[in-house]
């Protein structure tokens, strides 16, 4: 037991930690993936859409699940121009805290109401990821913006699986933690929102 | 005993990269931790958002969660006036007396309507989140200071519920009106450096 506890922290010493790709275009596809782990903005968003999956029923869950991404892929792809970024991260934000709004209400609307802030939501990374790609014409497109669909797409799984999860083995307490959780996402959107005209 | 203190500390190795030269984005967690450690270090607003979650675990449900969902919604609007740089008047002297009042209602276990606690948690969340908003245009990174910040309130709040837990205790109840007392006190003494 102690050789094998040994044997994994060795694994755990960094040295320098070069990162290798096995392509010089992998660059440009890793820059899309990481685009929503990286960006304040997105994450917010992105946090917002699973709590509001992980808190209703399986339509929304659905819709936010595979619509999103493939909604974010769709608008990402339609003609933009840099100067739209700010739009976009403005758009980003203002859904964010809309759809945590709507968590942190808590209030039982119809599912199909549900439906059309998820997909407003949606076009929020589209719109910033199209006029990144726009401003960083060195990026290969499809590259870029297949990595950012899979980023967003991770990035929203994993919170939902973990919001889900906690629902389930916790139901009560899961329930209100979300709900606070999501009063902290509309707060800090609101803050980034403000530093735009700060 | 060793075996589990070892399987412990064996991710903390995972922290102790040389060097990381795969980062592209500057500043974001140097700003994250300045803005997470603000409420953190500054007593006075530890000492109120604990009473805030004090407070509502002692009221029980809804108060339990509707506190801490205002505190946040409210504060945002706070910071955004400071982080445009509008003035408010006596901003310390309210996060002072925020301590002093939440340190009171937990100390008497005060019972009030729902919408009149969530009025006097409202009041006082616009005074601390105009205090963190000021710092916020200064920061390293000024979103993910704005972020930090409120995650940290967040957590202090959840503290304050845990806290309330002893409720259930045996002369927990005894415990959490001294402790309130104790905050109610360190808010006065705030003041009195204000005064001073």
């Amino acid at each position: 037991m102690g050789r094998r506890l040994g044997a994994i922290g060795l694994l755990a010493i960094g040295t320098d930690a070069r990162a290798h790709a096995f392509s010089p275009d992998a660059g440009h596809f890793y820059n899309g993936l990481l685009h929503a782990f990286v960006d304040p903005g997105q994450i917010l968003l992105l946090l917002a859409l699973a709590l509001l999956a992980a808190q209703r029923d399986l339509t929304v869950a659905r819709a936010v699940a595979v619509g999103v991404p493939l909604l974010a892929l769709a608008a990402s792809l339609l003609p933009a121009r840099p100067e739209w970024l700010a739009f976009g991260e403005v758009w980003v934000l203002v859904a964010a805290a809309a759809v945590a709004a709507l968590v942190a209400w808590g209030r039982v609307l119809p599912t199909a109401l549900l439906q059309v802030p998820v997909y407003l939501a949606a076009l929020g990374p589209g719109l910033v990821n199209g006029a990144e790609l726009a401003r960083e014409s060195w990026l290969i497109p499809r590259l870029y913006l297949s990595g950012a669909a899979l980023g967003i797409f991770f990035l929203l799984m994993g919170l939902f699986v973990l919001a889900a999860s906690l629902k389930r083995y916790f139901e009560g307490v899961a329930a209100i933690g979300m709900r606070v959780l999501a009063s902290w996402v509309v707060a800090g959107s609101a803050m980034l929102l403000a530093l735009r005209w700060a | 005993m060793f075996r589990v203190l070892l399987l412990l500390l064996l991710p903390l190795l995972l922290f102790s990269p040389l060097l990381a030269q795969a980062h592209e984005v500057t500043d974001m967690g140097r700003g994250f931790t300045t803005g997470f450690m603000h409420p953190l270090l500054g007593l006075d607003h530890v000492l109120a958002m604990l009473a805030v979650g004090i407070w509502g675990a002692q009221l029980g449900r809804p108060a339990i969660w509707v506190l801490p969902v205002t505190f946040p919604l409210v504060m945002a609007a706070g910071g955004v006036a400071g982080v445009l740089g509008l003035p408010l008047p006596a901003v310390e002297v309210g996060i002072a007396l925020s301590a002093v009042v939440l340190g009171l209602l937990v100390a008497m276990r005060k019972e009030i309507p729902l919408a009149a606690a969530m009025v006097v948690v409202a009041v006082f969340a616009v005074c601390h989140g105009h205090a963190h908003g000021t710092e916020v245009p200064h920061a390293a990174n000024p979103g993910t200071f704005a972020l930090g910040f409120v995650l940290a309130t967040g957590l202090l709040h959840t503290a304050g519920i845990a806290l309330g837990a002893l409720n259930a205790l045996d002369r927990g109840m005894q415990v959490l009106r001294a402790g309130g007392g104790v905050i109610a006190l360190g808010g006065v003494y705030y003041l009195l450096l204000l005064v001073r």
